[in-house]
C-alpha cells in the first residue's frame, strides 16, 4: 500500500499537495426471523474499503474515492463503485467540477424529495441514504447578492443496486435486467439546475432552494414479469426496474426560529411515458426539529423530530411515504467520543398496523475506530403490500470502521 | 402574602444581576479593547484541541481556524477538523453579528451535507469540548452590557503579565439564548488582553474559567494567546486549545467563507 501511495505522490502535479486516507469497515447483521422467501440467509457479514486520494492546489483539486465491498452471503451486495473521481477548479465566485461525484440536496430527516442527482445504493443501506457516484459536469456561481446557482450536465446513468436472492429487504421474486424509456438507455444525458439562498424573515434565517431536473428517473417503476407455464398457471418470475424519463421541479425550505428548525421539501414529477401516467406525483414532507440543550441539566442535547410525508399516488401505489408520520428523538452526548443515539418510528396513517421502529447509535472507540449499531423492526398491516413483503426482516446490525 | 414572598425572592435573585451604573467605564474599556485589535484583516491558525474528561483521560483534535475581519459587523470564522480521522473534513462556519444571532453552519463530509445550527443551540458544546458554540464567536462589544467592577493586581501568572494591573469587567450577554447570565473578564490595563474569563451559567453559578497564556505580539500590534485553557467546574472536564502556528494577512476573502462551498474546504 505504501508503495502505491508513493507512486501516486510522484505522479502528482508539482504545485499540488497529495493526501491519502482510507476507511476500512467490518459489518455483521442478524435477522431475527427466518426469511419469508427461499434462499434468504439469517446472518450476513461484509467487509468494505474506501481509500481517498486527494491532490490539492491553490485553485483546483482532484479527489479520487473508489469503494469496494465484499459480502460473504449475497453476491449482489458485493460490488465496487467510484464514489468520487472529480476535478474541481475555482476562480472568485465561479467553480467548475468535472468527473464523478456526489451532491446532497435536502433539509428533512425522514426522506429527501428534491435530492435527485445521485442514484441510491440500496444494498448498502435499506433507508436509501447511501448513494452511487454520478458522472457530471457542474458549474457553480456563488453570487454574493443572488445566492448560489448550480447547473449540471449528467452524462450517463447508474442503475439502482438491489439485494440478490440470499439478501433481505426484497420482494418475493428477484430483480432482473433493467429497461429504459430512452433509446440511449443508460447513456442518456440528463440536465439539472438549482438555486439556493437564505434570507432574513422576522429576524430569523430562511433557507430556500428551487431545483429542476430533466432526464432519467433515479426511482425505477417496478414491472412484474410473468411467465405463462400453462393457461391456468401464470406466475410472476421477476421484477423489471423500468427507468422512465421525467421532469421534476422541487423546493426545499428551512426556517430556523430559535430552537426550532421548521422544514419542508416538496416536488412535482411528470413521468414522460404515457403508459405510466399514474406515476406522476406531487409529494411533500414537512415538520420540525426542536433541540433542547442539556435538558434538566443532563450532559446531552435532545433533539425532537416530527415529520409528515405525503405522496399523491396514494395508498394503492408502491409509494411508501404516501401518508405517514415520522417521530424521532436524537441524543447527542457531551462526551469526547461524539456519541449519538437516534430513535425513530414511522407510522403509516393509511394502514394503522404498519410501522417501522429504528434505533441507531454510534461512538468513537479510539482515535481511529468508530462503532455503530442499529436495530430495525418492521410491523406490517396485511393490506400494506410493500411493508408485508419485508415484515420478516427485523434486523440487528453492528459495524466497526477503522480510519487510516 | 405568598405572592409578596415570591416577588421578594425574585428580586433577591435578580438584584445582584442588575447592571450597576459604572458611568460607562466598562463599555469604554470593551470598546477600547476592540478598537486596539482593529485592522488585523485575516488570519490562519493550526491548533491542537486537547479534551480531558473527569477521569483524566484525554483525546486530541487537530483543527485549523481561518478568520476574517468584517467591517461594521461581527467577524467570520471557519474551523476545519483534520483529526480524529472519522471527522476529517468536518467544517464549522460562523458569521458573527453585532445586532442579531450569529449564522452558524456545520458541514458533514460523510453525508455531503451542510447543516444550519439554530441560534438557540449556541450554548451547546463545540465538538465535545468545553468551548460552547458561542465561545467560538468573535468578541463584539455590541453583544453585551458591561459593568466595570474594579481594578486589581492580575494575580499570579507568567512574566508578561505578572505584576500588572487588571480591569475586572462584568459583561452580560444581550442574547437571551446565551448559556451564560454573565462573564467576568480580567483584562490587563496596559494591553487590554483577556487573561482570564469566568463564565456563570443560567443559574448564576460559576460554570467555567478560561485562562489564556503564552501571549505573543503579531504584526507589532495584535496580541494572541498560544494557549487557552477552559475548565468546567461543574463537570471536572477541561479543554486546552494550543496554537501551533498563526499567520496574519494571508489573503483570505469573503469567498473563502461561503456555506455553499464548504465541501471543498480542506
Amino acid at each position: 500500500m505504501r508503495l502505491l501511495t508513493g507512486l501516486l505522490a510522484i505522479v502528482s502535479l508539482p504545485d499540488m499537495a497529495f493526501d491519502f486516507s482510507a476507511e476500512f469497515g467490518v459489518e455483521g447483521r442478524r435477522f431475527l426471523e427466518e426469511g419469508a422467501y427461499d434462499h434468504q440467509v439469517d446472518d450476513e457479514y461484509a467487509l468494505s474499503w474506501k481509500p481517498e486520494f486527494v491532490w490539492e492546489g491553490d485553485s483546483s483539486e482532484f479527489v479520487f474515492t473508489p469503494y469496494f465491498r465484499k459480502d460473504f452471503q449475497d453476491p449482489d451486495r458485493s460490488h465496487s463503485d467510484v464514489r468520487e473521481a472529480i476535478w474541481k477548479t475555482w476562480s472568485g465566485p465561479l467553480e467548475l467540477h468535472v468527473g464523478v461525484s456526489k451532491v446532497f440536496w435536502g433539509v428533512t430527516e425522514s426522506i429527501n424529495l428534491a435530492d435527485v442527482i445521485n442514484q441510491t445504493d440500496q444494498v448498502e443501506s435499506p433507508d436509501g441514504d447511501e448513494k452511487l457516484g454520478q458522472p457530471m459536469i457542474r458549474g457553480i456561481w456563488l453570487s454574493e447578492s443572488w445566492g448560489t446557482f448550480d447547473a449540471f450536465i449528467l452524462p450517463g446513468f447508474r442503475e439502482r443496486t438491489f439485494p440478490g436472492e440470499p439478501g433481505r429487504y426484497r420482494l418475493p421474486v428477484p430483480f432482473i435486467d433493467a429497461q429504459y424509456q430512452a433509446s440511449e438507455e443508460d447513456k442518456h444525458v440528463d440536465y439539472s439546475m438549482r438555486w439556493s439562498n437564505y434570507y432574513e424573515l422576522f429576524g430569523a434565517p430562511l433557507d430556500i432552494s428551487f431545483s429542476l431536473f430533466h432526464g432519467t428517473s433515479r426511482d425505477p417503476i417496478y414491472i412484474v414479469q410473468e411467465t405463462e407455464f400453462s393457461e391456468d398457471l401464470i406466475v410472476p418470475t421477476g421484477i423489471i426496474p423500468y427507468y422512465a424519463q421525467m421532469n421534476q421541479a422541487a423546493m426545499t425550505l428551512q426556517y430556523s426560529l430559535e430552537g426550532w428548525l421548521l422544514k419542508a421539501e416538496m416536488r412535482h414529477r411528470d413521468i414522460l411515458d404515457d403508459e405510466f401516467e399514474d406515476e406522476d406525483a406531487d409529494a411533500a414532507v414537512t415538520g420540525f426539529e426542536y433541540t433542547i440543550v442539556g435538558p434538566l441539566g443532563l450532559d446531552f442535547d435532545l433533539g425532537l423530530l416530527m415529520e409528515y410525508q405525503y405522496d399523491s399516488r396514494g395508498k394503492e401505489s408502491l409509494a411508501q411515504s404516501q401518508n405517514d408520520m415520522f417521530y424521532a428523538a436524537r441524543i447527542a452526548f457531551y462526551d469526547m467520543d461524539s456519541s449519538e443515539i437516534l430513535m425513530g418510528m414511522t407510522q403509516d396513517l393509511d394502514f394503522p398496523g404498519s410501522r417501522l421502529y429504528s434505533i441507531e447509535g454510534n461512538t468513537r472507540l479510539n482515535s481511529f475506530t468508530t462503532i455503530s449499531v442499529r436495530a430495525l423492526v418492521f410491523v406490517a398491516n396485511p393490506d400494506d403490500e410493500v411493508m408485508d413483503f419485508i415484515k420478516k426482516d427485523d434486523t440487528l446490525q453492528a459495524g466497526l470502521t477503522f480510519y487510516f | 402574602m405568598r405572592l409578596m414572598t415570591a416577588v421578594l425572592t425574585c428580586m433577591a435573585i435578580i438584584a445582584p444581576l442588575a447592571h450597576a451604573d459604572d458611568g460607562g467605564k466598562g463599555l469604554a474599556i470593551a470598546q477600547d479593547r476592540k478598537a486596539r485589535d482593529a485592522g488585523w484583516g485575516d488570519s490562519q491558525a493550526e491548533m491542537t484541541m486537547i479534551l480531558k474528561n473527569s477521569q483524566g483521560e484525554t483525546s486530541d483534535r487537530q483543527i485549523r481556524l481561518k478568520s476574517l475581519e468584517v467591517q461594521d459587523d461581527g467577524d467570520k470564522g471557519l474551523t476545519i477538523f483534520d483529526e480524529p480521522k472519522d471527522v476529517e473534513g468536518t467544517a464549522f462556519l460562523n458569521f458573527s453579528h453585532v445586532d442579531k444571532p450569529d449564522d452558524q453552519w456545520l458541514y458533514l463530509p460523510a453525508l455531503k451535507r451542510v447543516k444550519r445550527i439554530s441560534s438557540k443551540n449556541k450554548s451547546g458544546p463545540f465538538m465535545g469540548s468545553e468551548f460552547a458554540y458561542e465561545d467560538m464567536s468573535s468578541f463584539e462589544p455590541q453583544k453585551y452590557d458591561f459593568n466595570w467592577l474594579r481594578d486589581e493586581p492580575c494575580g499570579e501568572g507568567e512574566e508578561t503579565t505578572a505584576g500588572s494591573t487588571c480591569h475586572v469587567l462584568e459583561s452580560f450577554p444581550k442574547d437571551e439564548y446565551s448559556g451564560y447570565t454573565r462573564q467576568i473578564t480580567w483584562l490587563d490595563t496596559k494591553e487590554l488582553r483577556p487573561l482570564k474569563v469566568e463564565y456563570y451559567d443560567r443559574k448564576n453559578s460559576l460554570l467555567k474559567t478560561l485562562t489564556q497564556s503564552g501571549w505573543k505580539l503579531y504584526e507589532d500590534k495584535y496580541w494572541r494567546a498560544d494557549e487557552a485553557f477552559m475548565e468546567n467546574h461543574q463537570t471536572g472536564k477541561s479543554t486546552t486549545l494550543v496554537t501551533k502556528s498563526l499567520d496574519f494577512k494571508t489573503g483570505l476573502t469573503d469567498g473563502d467563507f461561503n456555506q455553499a462551498s464548504l465541501s471543498r474546504v480542506r
